[in-house]
């Protein structure tokens, strides 16, 4: 008789090992970011120094805040692509108002909540028009990214007071700014996704939007909300980076949303909706900043690293998709 | 000897170390209409999988007319004769008929393109076969679930299948399709085809088959001949224990609170006007295309209700989106529980908190405690099945899937609940502690409009029964008298009940 047998090794005990590849594929990320750390603290002096991590901190800083709304809006099943025009947008126009005589602090929350009138218009035409945000964002990236030359002419906006050099390039407690912001923004960010009704229903729409709808959620409201904070934190990342380059560029952020959604999905938010974590975007925030801050200490190629990032990337989407499976 | 059309012996399967099926058999002869069933989780869908290679088996044996079978993919399987109509079909909405029916095998022309003209002509001959009035070259997007039922069939017979299995193929179907359906069956077997057929509907399977295999977790527990078998045997069989079907009884309900007046929407329903009691559950039944589904979820603000207005406590109210009726006290549990109850990869305690999620903050936050007490009862209350409240939904079966719908809606503490088709798909057992939820809720005072299109569960579960036809109250009013015969003349009927 002829049999169909499959059977598992009596060995082995097919429990305990499916839990091991489970904890594996679940902490994927970080035992392979702390075997990273382990190694560039071997290879190279220079790795494991207060400056270097500071400096890697500060660098990865920007994308990391906007990491916070693209999330968000990745766990909604959606896309933003126009995060790199607003950055550029938010220079500009905060730049133009501050030579302007506004005071900075005034021109700050003008640029922050103008940059996420962007976000709502984003939000309100794929709501209504029940779009998909990949061709409403690629829309408004081109769009925004224009606005800000024609503000401009194209040129920098330079000449700012060096007050406002603070903003971007100044210390609390012996730590750069920036990195207190990104810090303040994760903390918020990660209560509000895990405690509010708010965050909750970001979750319940991106894992079934019709069964969220039909449960009495507000599905057009959350969206337009998720994206508004997107560019608003978008807008103040454009403000903080002109700062530290004292000019407000409409050139800055081109390519970021590539960056920041790589970023979001190392970090093992799902590109399905419904599921994700901030800390993970923050893990995989960090694991591109440590992945480049290595490569450029040990004098990897600069072509090189690329191939480096993308292999990233590519690792992490494949180690997703096992888990899901799993 | 003459070997058996199919035969599947000693089947084996785990699935994360849980035996999902132990020691499976069954056997079905050529022109044999097989029924298969069991409760949820008995194993007839692993079978069934397992059986067209969707699922390998851990061992086991599946010999087809004596010789064993190999297969490693539905694919394959389909081309060693044997093809599946599953519950959830597998059409593409966008293509036409035919080339849903010749998918992955279409013919083809000398030059390997496809040969459209063979595909039309060969796709007719097989409609025809089936005595559907179905076009090749419509599109399946616009074709009603029977349709698609029989679009399905046909994709089956396009390989010259031997054995034909269909999972559940009249749980969405009214009874005139169901009939049709079964018409289609018998000439089938009658051909020699093989059928294995997987129903909940127990009334059926008199009329259709010739005989029962009985599964009850994961193990085969036997094969009667129909004429063996009445609903009561099977049940037991089922269940291992007999569950008695109580006749309905006249309750008293308390006064009108919900009135919908003069509701119409094109194409959809028109002039519906009806009231529902405190404490009472309203039947809505009626043919597949009635209307029934499309007049709640308008009242329920899913889709727009161009025209009609809606009363609560004698007030009028506007509806607009399932948010404003959840805030007048209205819940709808959805004939979809996949696609629009659950959101299936997330906990069962998510899922419950949905509908409150509001309701339950303090400040700005949810309280943890508030959400795990609120799902703990829930769980312990419905009777949910399941290891704890973090269990993702997708992991329950039917019946408690369902139960965690309908308690995300308890949890809204509603005036009024719309149920639709609330026991579709689900076991007997779990069938039977629904409808003690339902007469629970309605003795609390709770309004209930339940739609079903099994008549038998309209008649013994409502209060009153509305009977809707073309998008028209054919019926309205005490299920007390009113028989099954009735229920599906008023259903075929085409005088509105508030004209006559």
């Amino acid at each position: 008789m002829t049999t169909q047998a499959n059977k598992i090794n009596p060995g082995t005990d097919p429990v305990s090992l499916k839990l091991v590849t489970r904890f594996l594929l679940n902490n994927a990320l970080y035992v392979v970011l702390a075997i990273l750390v382990v190694s560039l603290t071997i290879l190279s002096d220079n790795f494991l120094t207060t400056a270097n991590l500071t400096n890697i901190l500060r660098q990865v800083s920007f994308q990391a805040i906007i990491a916070v709304g693209m999330t968000m809006i990745i766990i909604l099943a959606q896309i933003d692509l126009s995060v790199g025009s607003v950055v550029a947008f938010a220079a500009v126009v905060n730049a133009l108002m501050i030579k302007a005589g506004i005071p900075i602090p005034v021109a700050l929350l003008l640029t922050v909540a103008i940059s996420s009138l962007w976000g709502v218009i984003s939000g309100w035409v794929t709501a209504y028009f029940n779009l998909h945000a990949f061709l409403v964002t690629l829309a408004m990236m081109t769009l925004i990214r224009g606005v800000t030359y024609t503000i401009t002419g194209g040129y920098p906006v330079s000449g700012l007071p060096m007050e406002f050099l603070q903003l971007g390039s100044g210390y609390f407690a012996g730590i750069p700014l920036p990195i207190i912001y990104m810090a303040v923004i994760y903390i918020v960010g990660i209560f509000v996704m895990k405690k509010t009704p708010f965050g909750r229903a970001i979750y319940a729409i991106g894992g079934n939007s019709e069964a969220a709808r039909l449960s009495g959620l507000n599905v057009s409201q959350v969206k337009i909300a998720v994206f508004a904070i997107t560019a608003a934190l978008s807008g103040f990342v454009g403000i903080i980076l002109s700062s530290r380059l004292m000019a407000g560029s409409p050139e800055l952020g081109i390519s970021w949303e590539l960056d920041v959604i790589a970023a979001v999905i190392i970090g093992g938010t799902s590109m399905f909706g419904g599921s994700g974590r901030l800390v993970g975007t923050l893990v995989g925030v960090l694991f591109v900043g440590v992945l480049t801050n290595g490569m450029i200490l040990l004098d990897v190629n600069p072509y090189m690293q690329q191939v480096a990032k993308g292999l990233l990337i590519l690792g992490a989407v494949i180690l997703n998709s096992l888990k899901r499976e799993s | 000897m003459n070997s058996p059309l199919l035969k599947a012996s000693g089947i084996n399967k785990q699935f994360s170390g849980v035996s999902v099926l132990e020691n499976a058999f069954l056997q079905v002869e050529p022109g044999e209409i097989h029924a298969l069933v069991g409760a949820n989780g008995a194993g007839k869908s692993t079978l069934i999988k397992v059986i067209t290679a969707a699922h390998q088996a851990d061992s086991g044996q599946i010999m087809l007319e004596g010789e064993a079978l190999n297969c490693r993919n539905p694919k394959q399987a389909s081309e060693a004769g044997i093809s599946a109509v599953y519950q959830e079909f597998s059409l593409i909405s966008d293509l036409s008929v035919a080339e849903n029916i010749f998918l992955g095998h279409s013919p083809k022309t000398s030059r390997n393109l496809i040969d459209w003209k063979e595909m039309q002509a060969k796709a007719q001959a097989i409609l025809d076969t089936l005595e559907s009035p179905i076009k090749p070259k419509a599109i399946v997007r616009y074709l009603s679930v029977a349709e698609r039922q029989i679009v399905e069939i046909a994709k089956a017979l396009s390989y010259e299948s031997k054995v034909l299995i269909m999972d559940e193929p009249t749980s969405s179907l009214s009874e005139e399709d169901v009939q049709k359906l079964f018409k289609v069956m018998r000439s089938l077997s009658a051909k020699g085809m093989g059928i294995i057929y997987v129903s909940h509907r127990l009334e059926e399977l008199p009329q259709i088959a010739h005989k029962i295999s009985v599964y009850r977790d994961g193990r085969y527990i036997t094969t009667l001949d129909i004429d063996d078998a009445p609903k009561s045997v099977i049940i037991e069989q089922m269940v291992g224990n007999s569950i008695s079907v109580q006749a309905h009884q006249k309750r008293d309900v308390g006064p009108t609170f919900f009135e919908a007046k003069n509701l119409s929407s094109p194409g959809k329903f028109s002039n519906i006007s009806f009231e529902v009691h405190e404490g009472e559950i309203l039947g809505i039944t009626g043919l597949a295309g009635a209307g029934r589904t499309e007049l709640v979820r308008a009242l329920f603000g899913a889709d727009p209700l161009p025209a009609g207005e809606l009363f609560l406590d004698g007030k009028s109210i506007k509806i607009k989106s399932p948010r404003q009726a959840k805030a007048n006290g209205i819940g709808f549990i959805s004939e979809d529980r996949k696609e629009e109850g659950l959101v299936l990869d997330h906990s069962i305690g998510d899922n419950i908190n949905l509908t409150v999620l509001e309701r339950i903050k303090r400040g700005l936050i949810i309280p943890q405690e508030t959400e795990n007490k609120l799902s703990n009862s829930m769980i312990t209350d419905l009777h949910i099945k399941c290891n704890n409240r973090q269990q993702l939904a997708k992991n329950l079966s039917g019946g408690n899937q369902q139960k965690v719908v309908i308690a995300k809606w308890m949890a809204t503490k509603p005036r009024l609940l719309i149920m639709d088709e609330p026991t579709r798909g689900i076991d007997v057992g779990a069938k039977s502690q629904i409808y003690g939820l339902l007469k629970t809720l309605s003795q609390e005072g709770v309004g209930i409009i339940m739609i079903s299109s099994e008549i038998p569960e309209v008649l013994e579960q409502s209060d009153r029964v509305i009977v809707m036809a073309q998008g028209q109250i054919t019926f309205c009013g005490d299920n007390e008298n009113l028989s099954q015969d009735q229920i599906l003349d008023y259903a075929t009927s085409s005088t509105s009940f508030n004209a006559a």
